[in-house]
């Protein structure tokens, strides 16, 4: 039975633009999260305080769902589920449920995804049979770094600024750095790290390049302990001559910064989808909450100003569902202006993250205000989905970052734009 | 070389509203929270996951430097700290550090306030001097009940939403019922009850009892697990057959109503400036961070982006601050500005509320913003003071109920305005 403000799936996601297997799926998960996640979400996260077993348990649960090689080729095992559309209604379900739990997930599919869009076989070969097999297996992204990092779409600035470097040796790459706050960092079986190539330049600088883990180099540099997504274990890692397999660079100079760019125009998608997910979430406890609940003599959710507080919300997730919908349909059927990799659609990819994560902040702070301080208690679940949105809009490069980068699919925004003023007035004080 | 907003903080209000003597005890709390809260501010809230020890040890700091004490008479050993407007700004520089710590000792000025405006020498002289000793002694203004907070509050209902009793029996008061949430449940020595003697008796019933515990009745349920505001503890407790001296009660009927109107505007007030130091504590971390943090080449605070960003955080809080300091200052003036109790009052205060718990909202959120992943990061402080926050825009009704109250200043705003077609439509039936 599903819950008031929950409808049906085939109505939700973009109706007519997913396959049925793919809603087939989607149905199961969410049973998964009806059945299975929303009853143990307190102690998912209180666990958290101490070795995350609780959180490691449920990721093995979800091993028959067929969720971590989703994503994958089939001639690997994998579900070859490349839809940005699917993987997005995917983090949505997983979102209402838990997002931690969609995030640790659909890491793996964001780190394997430049090797399976370049056909890598070496990568592939040597992971596939790990996601698909009949343990918990994810993977992980590293690509933020202490200084800056945020500017990715700005490849100038950005493969200058990539302080982790990879220097080829003997056919295979020994890398150094260090990576911050990296989702998964305390699970993740795989990394796929940004590194910039020594010697080289430009665009062709960037290089993504896979390591297994553990491996030696490779260190858990501390885990974080962060406001929101707390089940996903952040982490810095730490890369110290770090050996890498020569054909575990993703494709090659030019092509990873391409295909990097579109794994973060896909990071976002997801990130919309997890935050539309708890807002959903949250949507659905205000309206239980408020269904009994008196105030002044009569229901909380008759009185009009809240009626009008619930519609609002309701508008927005809606809006906010329609806006990464869109995009992730974009995403998916590709092509020049289009496709993944193109600048534009990093572009409307940032933009729907903005709005979306803006969304579902607003959303749970409306709705934890419907329930006054029991809004405010673990016991509701609300606090929970305000908190988990608001670590997702400061996930995937920020939502203030994102905003610039959707700025740059209006015009060419540059983060050094020549100034004859400001060279004159450096000569002045010189 | 740090950020250069010195003078600016110098000069947050207008320090000509403030009498001399005050402004001492507030720049003493401004330094006490450099000194002694700011280095401790995750370990304290570490500490409300365990035992509370190092969160009992900063209280007893304060209780020694005289806070616990201040706002009694200067005949009950106290400084006489009654002032509205002080209790604000103190509230306000606890804020921007460890806002939650401050509320056990700040309870007892909450608490204890009925008893010293009604000038009751029973409980004054029964209690006061228990504020005065070394030692921890903490009071909860009780009032939220499990049907809810907004129908206590709510000044449509005379007191109808108050369901726990307080009968005469001789020289004594029974009271039973139960209550939700109030801050420093659980914790506190004595209660400052708010009760109804009789329901049909609209505001004449309400009746503000205090109850010392521990008391034959009196029991406590369990703490609430929150998302913030940790080092300050709420819980249910329940009062069955509790039996207290009739003097115990505030005043009498009628003006019990009076003073807990008087302590509701009160609380507007101070959980208002509680959000503007919350506020003011993500701005100034937000602040140096964007000052320290390099993005292409330059600090982040040098972007017009992030100097956009932190600049309208600086004016919410700015004219947040302003607005409860103006209404603070004519709720301490009635003799210029009317009755404490007026509606223009309740709305003038709920005002400054609403507007400061909306205001530090937005505020916490871009100073996380502003510092992306680091935002979200405990290290950084800032997410813990964006948790801390939510709950003070939640409390005493919440934001809804507060429009209403604002909107009670401009007209008779009336939930239950007798309206014809529903009698209609309902009698018919």
């Amino acid at each position: 039975m599903s819950r008031e403000g929950s409808e049906r799936l085939e109505g939700r996601y973009a109706p007519g633009l997913l396959p049925r297997q793919d809603l087939m799926l989607l149905g199961n998960v969410r049973d998964f999260v009806e059945r299975e996640i929303i009853p143990v979400r307190k102690e998912l996260e209180a666990g958290t305080r101490g070795g995350f077993r609780e959180y490691e348990e449920m990721l093995a649960a979800m091993v028959p769902l067929g969720l971590y090689g989703c994503s994958l080729p089939e001639e690997y095992g994998g579900g070859g589920m490349t839809s940005a559309l699917t993987l997005a209604a995917l983090a949505e379900e997983l979102g209402r449920g838990d997002a931690s739990l969609g995030m640790a997930v659909l890491s793996g599919c964001l780190a394997l995804r430049p090797a399976v869009r370049a056909d890598n076989r070496e990568v592939l070969e040597a992971f596939s049979s790990l996601f698909c097999g009949g343990d918990p297996f994810t993977g992980a992204l590293a690509l933020y770094e202490e200084e800056g990092c945020g500017d990715l779409e700005d490849s100038e600035a950005y493969w200058r600024l990539l302080a982790t470097r990879a220097r080829g040796e003997e056919g295979g790459w020994v890398l150094d750095g260090r990576k911050d706050r990296v989702t998964n960092a305390g699970r993740a079986g795989v990394f796929c790290v940004a590194c910039r190539e020594e010697g080289a330049g430009g665009e062709e600088a960037i290089a993504l390049v896979y390591t297994g883990c553990p491996a030696p180099g490779l260190r858990l540099a501390g885990e974080r302990q962060m406001a929101g997504l707390r089940g996903a274990r952040y982490g810095d890692i730490e890369l110290k001559g770090l050996k890498a397999d020569g054909g575990f660079r993703a494709a090659g100079p030019g092509r990873d910064a391409e295909l990097l760019r579109e794994c973060l125009a896909l990071a976002r998608l997801l990130a919309c989808a997890l935050a539309v997910g708890t807002a959903q979430g949250a949507l659905e406890e205000a309206l239980d909450f408020t269904r009994e609940r008196p105030a002044a003599g009569k229901p909380i959710r008759q009185h009009g100003v809240c009626a009008a507080l619930l519609a609002d919300a309701a508008s927005v997730v809606q809006a906010a569902r329609d806006c990464y919908a869109a995009a992730a349909a974009r995403f998916d059927r590709g092509g020049e202006e289009a496709g993944g990799e193109s600048r534009g659609m990093l572009s409307r990819a940032s933009l729907a993250y903005v709005f979306c994560c803006r969304a579902a902040v607003d959303v749970t702070n409306r709705c934890m205000e419907l329930m006054g301080s029991y809004g405010y208690v673990s016991d509701y679940h609300i606090e929970k989905y305000w908190r988990d949105a608001k670590a997702l809009q400061l996930s995937a490069g920020g939502a203030q970052a994102a905003r610039l980068d959707a700025a740059r699919g209006l015009y060419p925004l540059e983060s050094f734009c020549r100034n004859e003023l400001y060279e004159e007035m450096q000569r002045r004080r010189g | 070389m740090g950020p250069e907003h010195f003078e600016i903080l110098d000069n947050r209000y207008m320090w000509e509203l403030v009498k001399p003597g005050d402004r001492l005890f507030i720049s003493m709390i401004r330094d006490f929270v450099d000194r002694e809260v700011m280095p401790l501010r995750r370990e304290l809230e570490e500490s409300t996951r365990g035992d509370f020890s190092l969160v009992r040890e900063v209280q007893l700091k304060l209780v020694r430097m005289g806070f616990q004490k201040a706002f009694l008479p200067p005949e009950h050993g106290g400084w006489n700290l009654t002032s509205a407007l002080s209790y604000c700004l103190v509230l306000d520089e606890f804020g921007r550090g460890e806002p939650a710590c401050a509320a056990a000792l700040g309870g007892g000025a909450w608490a204890m306030r009925p008893a010293i405006i009604a000038g009751n020498r029973r409980v004054l002289d029964d209690f006061a001097h228990r504020f005065c000793g070394d030692d921890l002694y903490v009071a909860c203004f009780a009032m939220t009940e499990p049907s809810g907070g907004c129908n206590i509050e709510n000044v449509d209902l005379h007191g109808r939403g108050i369901h726990t009793r307080a009968r005469r029996e001789g020289q004594e008061w029974v009271i039973d019922g139960s209550k939700v949430w109030p801050t420093n449940s659980g914790i506190s020595d004595i209660y400052c009850v708010v009760c109804n003697t009789d329901p049909s008796r609209g505001d004449e019933g309400i009746a503000l009892i205090y109850v010392p515990v521990p008391i034959e009745g009196f029991s406590f349920g369990r703490f609430e697990d929150k998302a913030g505001f940790r080092a300050s503890r709420e819980g249910d407790f329940y009062f069955d057959g509790v039996r207290v001296p009739l003097e115990y009660r505030a005043a009498g009927p009628g003006e019990d109503a009076e003073l807990l109107h008087d302590n509701l505007i009160f609380a507007r007030l101070f959980s208002a400036a509680w959000a503007v130091g919350i506020a003011q504590g993500a701005f100034d971390q937000a602040l140096d961070f964007a000052w320290q943090k390099m993005v292409t080449g330059r600090p982040l605070c040098q972007h017009s982006q992030a100097a956009c960003l932190l600049a309208d955080m600086a004016i919410d809080i700015q004219v947040g601050r302003d607005s409860y300091v103006n209404a603070a200052y004519m709720f301490d003036h009635p003799e210029t500005y009317g009755s404490r109790i007026s509606r223009q009052m309740l709305s003038r205060s709920t005002l400054s509320k609403v507007f400061c718990c909306d205001m530090a909202v937005r505020v916490t959120n871009l100073a996380m913003e502003l510092m992306g992943g680091a935002g979200a990061d405990a290290s950084r402080h800032v997410e813990k003071l964006w948790r801390d926050n939510k709950i003070i825009q939640l409390w005493e009704g919440g934001v809804q109920l507060g429009k209403l109250d604002v909107a009670r200043g401009y007209y008779p705003f009336d939930q239950f305005h007798p309206n014809a077609l529903y009698e209609e439509m309902r009698g018919g039936g």
